[in-house]
């Protein structure tokens, strides 16, 4: 995908190139017809010299319709000079200059044919000499040319890795790449305010703990435990900008959630089912503080949804959903949207004030027992058992920013009750 | 688009009459007032005016140029009735989205590509919010996914940093490209 862009960026840069023949060269037309020895000596024209050449002459408005076009002439015409005596020059520059007053005067259209014409009357050399002479001029390090405020909107366009690409440049990029305000807005479109603390484990709290910390069974790839720095302290990041720190450590640890990526994993056992189910709740309802609470009443294969108002302890039905074909065992609500766990093995998503299913998700196995959304997405795969779901199931899950905690146990013993903690938490970068 | 009238005109009529504006190489362009409105920095500068609002003795525009606010007319004149520019989050990742840009402005930027940056700056100071991000998009294009050795070489930009300093950016940069 990544590359796939770059190729059209490339495409379009080179078709750029073409249209520059006519658009861009204009500014240097004069110089260069003084300049023109001195670049058949150095034909591979020196982009600095250029350059400065450039932003001399845009300074000073010129209007560019007028010298639009000769450059091109010109570089051809000095570019067949290679070859000929000196003296020949000097007559050959007599008459380009008439040809080039004749252009001069053509209206833009016939100035475009012109060129065309030219163009298609060039060989492969001719075409390159007019690129080499050409492409330097394109070059403008606009962001240093431009005020601050325009070059940060530019590089707010990026993504980290580019940005950190762009630092790498020059001072004055380095500089604006680490800029507050291009990180705060970054931080601003993802709703980010502050950074929030490291989680318990990072201070080292479950090593101390005397229950043994166990790798998990993950079929994908084997987790090893973060060798960790009690007290983390922030890093240098944090101190050059703060903004900065906060994105990244907020795309870090949601990189971890995504690619299953934990930091440490620990298993709590000798829980019996009825402390699983207690701790869990008591979890659970701490967060039901809105006044309106959608209170769904589970049945064999819909639900309903009550409408409670917390003030008056009123209820009111509000819709019934149909379309699961056993018993719902989990549910989340994130505003109008409902995501229900079935023992159908399926994860529906339903728009509640419509009552109608938006998703199905399939992909499970067995029955769905559980499910929690995080940051208003959802975790996937991200518990394996060793029973594999015959018998042993996650009876709740629950979850932090960057902690999840299962509640695993088994119907017919073949798992241990226990709880499983996964970690993504990052350290401060 | 403002409602409100000036110079005692309703705004559907206004729109029609001509306005000149003067650009700082003392080029005048007879602009019409529905066109010039699309820039706000004009459009401020007709409501201020009023009533004293004299079209023909001109609008000036100190801090552009003619080839350039030709360049910007012609955009203006493309977008009057276009509504205003909005600014997208994508759903998924909550970043910024990049906007997408009809047949007629990638023709229009493929045209005046090497204007780019002349572009942004008149089009930040004539605040027309569409002309600048799609300036600026356009610009971050051509950064983005290049190494800093081709955009040096792109751009021309004298490498300024010693091998230690670049490789301190990159050490404490690593979790940019996580």
């Amino acid at each position: 995908m990544e590359d796939m862009q770059n190729d059209s960026v490339d495409i379009s840069f080179n078709s750029s190139e073409l249209s520059c023949l006519r658009l861009e060269t204009p500014k240097s037309s004069q110089e260069d017809l003084a300049n023109s020895h001195k670049r058949k000596s150095s034909s591979t024209a020196d982009s600095h010299d250029y350059k400065r050449k450039f932003t001399s002459v845009t300074l000073s408005p010129i209007d560019d319709d007028i010298f639009d076009i000769p450059q091109e002439e010109e570089s051809i015409a000095s570019s067949s000079e290679d070859t000929s005596p000196i003296s020949l020059h000097r007559e050959t520059s007599v008459k380009l200059n008439e040809w080039l007053d004749t252009f001069k005067v053509m209206s833009s259209s016939q100035q475009y044919d012109a060129l065309n014409e030219l163009i298609s009357t060039c060989s492969l050399p001719h075409i390159r000499f007019m690129r080499a002479v050409i492409e330097p001029l394109l070059r403008r390090d606009f962001i240093s040319l431009l005020p601050k405020e325009i070059s940060l909107y530019i590089l707010s366009f990026l993504s980290p890795s580019d940005l950190s690409n762009a630092a790498q440049i020059c001072h004055y990029w380095k500089k604006l790449a680490e800029d507050t305000k291009l990180w705060k807005q970054k931080c601003q479109n993802l709703g980010l305010k502050e950074m929030f603390p490291p989680s318990f484990r990072r201070y080292g709290g479950w090593e101390s703990s005397p229950l043994p910390t166990v790798v998990m069974d993950l079929s994908t790839e084997s987790t090893s435990i973060a060798k960790l720095n009690k007290a983390p302290l922030p890093n240098s990041c944090y101190c050059r900008c703060k903004y900065k720190a906060l994105y990244l450590r907020h795309t870090r640890v949601m990189s971890n959630w995504k690619n299953r990526r934990f930091t440490a994993t620990c298993q709590l056992r000798g829980h019996d089912e009825h402390c699983l189910h207690k701790m869990v709740k008591l979890f659970a309802q701490e967060q039901r503080t809105e006044l309106f609470v959608f209170g769904v009443l589970i049945r064999v294969n819909y639900f309903i949804v009550y409408m409670v108002t917390r003030a008056q302890c009123d209820a009111w039905l509000c819709t019934k959903i149909f379309g699961h074909t056993s018993l719902t065992s989990g549910m989340q609500l994130l505003d109008n949207i409902l995501v229900s766990a079935n023992a159908d093995s399926t994860i529906k998503v339903w728009d509640i004030s419509t009552g109608h299913c938006i998703h199905t998700l399939d992909g499970h196995d067995s029955a769905v027992t559980s499910l929690q959304f995080i940051h208003g997405s959802f975790i996937c795969d991200l518990v394996k058992l060793p029973s594999s779901g015959a018998g042993g199931c996650v009876w709740r899950l629950k979850a932090t920013p960057t902690m999840l905690v299962c509640a695993v146990g088994s119907r017919y013993g073949t798992e241990d009750t226990k709880l499983i903690l996964l970690e993504c938490d990052a350290p401060y970068p | 688009m403002a409602t409100e009238s000036a110079n005692g005109v309703s705004s559907p009529e206004l729109n029609e009459r001509d306005v000149v504006i003067t650009t700082n190489d003392n080029r005048n362009f007879t602009v019409k007032i529905g066109v010039a409105r699309v820039s706000k920095t004009i459009n401020n500068m007709i409501q201020d005016l009023g009533e004293s609002l004299d079209l023909s003795s001109g609008i000036p525009l100190p801090n552009v140029d003619g080839p350039i606010f030709e360049k910007v007319l012609e955009w203006c004149e493309e977008h009057k009735n276009a509504p205003e520019i909005k600014v997208e989050q994508d759903p998924h990742t909550r970043e910024r989205k990049w906007f997408t840009m009809t047949e007629w402005e990638e023709e229009y930027f493929r045209k005046f590509l090497s204007h780019l940056w002349d572009l942004a700056m008149a089009a930040n100071y004539l605040e027309i919010p569409s002309l600048y991000y799609y300036t600026c998009q356009k610009l971050a294009e051509r950064i983005k996914g290049r190494t800093p050795e081709q955009i040096r070489e792109m751009f021309g930009i004298e490498d300024d940093l010693t091998e230690e300093e670049k490789a301190e950016i990159r050490r404490t940069n690593v979790w940019c490209t996580y």
